[in-house]
């Protein structure tokens, strides 16, 4: 399927969709994204060159985007993020990831593609006419829209209201959407996200003496007993790389740690019910491996029940059912039950094994009894992790959309506030 | 509009649902999109008047597995519709996506003035006519509300029906219930039965109890000098006279307090055992005061006053206000020639 007709002419839109862990961007009409890449870079600084030409001068950084060269050991590469808060902090960087993605993945110049981009649902007006002023005069594509990701969530489940609980890296939030509109009174966040995760995986290591050693540092290994401590040597001859980049890295392990172990337990997790879970084995870079039973519950508990955080002040956090039930009960009355009926899960911290069936049941008991409960979760991990990108592709591709695009005429005419106007 | 497709509908939807909403014959509309534009897939005419019992044979028979489309359905009259959006889960993404995004529009182009109700559905079950009582319920169920909002409803109900207001009255202090001494219960009973027509009940400041100080047969002159001037006191007279030519009895109940002459804890007691000690006389002794009293020192009881007090003069009907002259030098209304002289 190809792209929609625009000004008479077929011409595939893009869809960018900037989270805070991966950029997803690809052409829409597509199933699933062309590339998904972190969206977390490597920055070097290079000594500038003493050149006899002053207007010569290099670039005094050097960037490393995307997955091969970022897990590559560099000296003195720190990595940063250009989004904060899921909104566009640092520009600069910002823009690097979207020349990596026309310049590897999309392999077009931008003034031939029409751009669709998602946004969180708090976007701020600045940031909004800043990304249009980016889109329309560095990359002079021909038309631009900004549409904000619960929505495109909400719709890609075929919902056009519902509560869009979105678990990502950073934060899970829960938006809710009233045909098609978000109802900005109603969001909340919690802080309690993927990273979240990984951080109480590296705890929970930690008070079983496991060190976790990313892959660049070994070099060979042998295969050893369960529980028997590690045989393995190191690289040697590795730069000296910054305290960001290795602690990228371990989260780098610990994340496929997290998705091949993790699981969230069906009701209030007791460590005693856990003794005949089964156990899963689990093999560390460096060769140590060991089988886990009970902590693979209890360290997802806390994303459902943060009061036994260590080192958290008591209902300093929500967890993930309550994060839900508060949303809701920040809209209108009336239009509660519509809320209830539909809860739409996405992102892809809610790929962890378990999830709905525990949000389930604790939306259950706090749902009052008149009300009809429905939790929609995709059960393709393409579409929950990537939701508001494949709406994005969907809306994007439709002839019938190009009278919604802003037009590179009307943002001329218009100047960047016409983002306010068309983009509700 | 939020975020829509921009898909819009076709010519021959846009006649199929005029008809809709003026000629009335049909009973459900079945629109789908196909090549980004809205049409009407099937249309279905009324068989009978009855919409809750075609709901089913109708309804169910429209829908097809793995395909989301909008249902429209007459309900009790030709403005009163149905929408029913039906997108099965497993039905594709980007048709899922259509159906949702493209909703608000179908609303409008249809008119949402005419949609008295909307279900989503992603089973037939959810759009069946039982889904669809349940949708119902689930509708005029209470609203869920939080604690907070529970809390701020119970106060609510509960201030607005405590009656508490303007209008009405809460005594703060109940006062205190001293024992009446048995000669004045006995003295009371007396007075009830008309052997004595005045009694004189004093607070005992030591003993706290109501005692007789007197209970006599009186004329109304000899009540004015029985109220000491020394002492606080309540009475309790029987005034009989005969006023526009008709025996009359007046029970008056008064208090007499002298003022500032009299020690505070006499004035306390007093005062606080006043309302209990009129509670009691009228439901312990059944004796009906008709009139009840307070005096100082300075006031006298003469049997003018009690006349007065028992028979108010009626008041002479207020003149109205009558208007004054407007100010300055305005000249008198001219009267209409061959008028009347009015007065001035």
């Amino acid at each position: 399927m190809s792209g929609g007709v625009y000004g008479g002419d077929e011409v595939g839109a893009l869809v960018f969709d900037a989270g805070s862990h991966s950029f997803r961007a690809g052409y829409a009409g597509e199933d699933c994204p062309k590339a998904d890449f972190p969206s977390r870079i490597g920055v070097e600084m290079v000594e500038v060159m003493e050149t006899d030409n002053a207007e010569e001068s290099k670039p005094d950084k050097k960037l490393s985007i995307d997955t091969s060269q970022l897990l590559f050991p560099k000296k003195g590469m720190e990595v940063v993020t250009p989004i904060k808060d899921c909104m566009i902090e640092d520009w600069d960087t910002f823009e690097a990831l979207l020349n990596h993605a026309y310049k590897r993945y999309i392999r077009s110049s931008p003034e031939q593609h029409p751009v669709l981009m998602s946004e969180p649902a708090w976007n701020e007006r600045n940031r909004r006419e800043k990304i249009a002023e980016l889109m329309f005069e560095k990359y002079n594509v021909p038309a631009f829209f900004l549409c904000k990701s619960p929505v495109l969530s909400a719709f890609a489940n075929g919902r056009s209201t519902g509560v869009v609980l979105d678990s990502g890296a950073t934060h899970t939030t829960a938006v809710p959407v009233h045909d098609g509109y978000v109802l900005q009174q109603g969001i909340v966040k919690s802080p309690l996200g993927g990273d979240f995760v990984l951080m109480q995986c590296k705890e929970m290591l930690q008070s079983l003496n496991i060190d976790v050693i990313p892959h660049y540092l070994v070099a060979s290994k042998e295969e050893v007993k369960p529980e028997a401590s590690a045989k393995w040597t190191q690289k040697k001859n590795l730069p000296d790389v910054t305290d960001s980049w290795k602690k990228f890295m371990i989260n780098h392990t610990l994340e496929d740690f997290a998705a091949s172990v993790l699981q969230v337990s069906d009701t209030e997790y007791n460590e005693h019910e856990c003794v005949n879970l089964p156990k899963v084995p689990y093999y560390f870079p460096n060769g140590y491996n060991r089988e886990f039973g009970h902590e693979r519950l209890a360290v997802v508990e806390n994303l459902f029940n943060p009061s036994k955080v260590r080192g958290a002040a008591p209902s300093s956090m929500l967890g993930v059912p309550s994060v839900v039930s508060s949303s809701i009960n920040m809209c209108d009355v009336d239009i509660r039950p519509g809320l209830y009926s539909s809860i739409i899960v996405t992102g892809g911290n809610t790929l962890l094994q378990g999830f709905t069936d525990r949000l389930n049941s604790e939306l259950a008991s706090k749902t009052p009894p008149s009300m009809r409960l429905k939790i929609n979760a995709s059960s393709s991990s393409v579409e929950r992790k990537y939701s508001p990108w494949v709406g994005g592709s969907i809306l994007a591709s439709l002839g019938t959309f190009q009278q919604m695009w802003i037009s590179k005429m009307e943002y001329e005419d218009g100047g960047k506030s016409c983002v306010e106007r068309k983009c509700p | 509009m939020s975020h829509q497709t921009g898909i819009t509908c076709g010519d021959d939807l846009k006649d199929v649902f005029r008809d809709c909403t003026t000629d009335g014959s049909i009973r459900c509309v079945k629109v789908g999109i196909e090549d980004e534009t809205l049409v009407c897939s099937e249309c279905v005419d009324k068989c009978s008047d009855s919409w809750k019992g075609e709901y089913d044979d109708v309804i169910l028979n429209l829908l097809v597995a793995k395909q989301p489309c909008y249902l429209l359905y007459q309900l009790a009259s030709k403005s009163e519709w149905l929408m029913i959006t039906f997108s099965p889960d497993d039905s594709p993404v980007r048709e899922k996506m259509l159906y949702a995004a493209t909703r608000s529009t179908l609303k409008q182009e249809f008119g949402g003035g005419f949609i008295a109700d909307e279900v989503f559905g992603t089973s037939e079950n959810d759009v069946s006519y039982k889904g669809y009582m349940e949708h119902k319920a689930h509708k005029d169920a209470p609203p869920p509300l939080t604690n907070a909002e529970e809390e701020l409803k119970f106060l609510d109900e509960t201030e607005s029906n405590s009656g508490i207001g303007n209008t009405t009255r809460h005594q703060t202090v109940q006062g205190i219930e001293f024992p009446i001494t048995k000669d004045a219960q006995q003295a009371l009973s007396d007075f009830k039965e008309g052997v004595v027509n005045h009694v004189e009940l004093n607070v005992d400041l030591e003993n706290e109890t109501i005692f007789k100080v007197c209970s006599k047969l009186i004329c109304a002159s000899d009540l004015e000098g029985l109220i000491s001037e020394d002492r606080a006191g309540y009475h309790i007279f029987n005034y009989a006279h005969r006023h526009n030519g008709e025996d009359k009895t007046t029970v008056f109940f008064v208090y007499s307090m002298p003022g500032y002459s009299i020690p505070i804890k006499a004035r306390m007691l007093y005062s606080s055992c006043k309302a209990p000690l009129l509670s009691a006389i009228e439901e312990d002794f059944e004796i009906k005061l008709d009139k009840k009293l307070e005096c100082d020192s300075t006031e006298k009881l003469t049997e003018e006053y009690l006349r007065n007090e028992a028979h108010p003069p009626a008041v002479e009907a207020k003149q109205n206000f009558s208007k004054p002259k407007a100010p300055g030098r305005r000249a008198p209304t001219r009267k209409p020639r061959g008028a009347p002289n009015g007065t001035e």
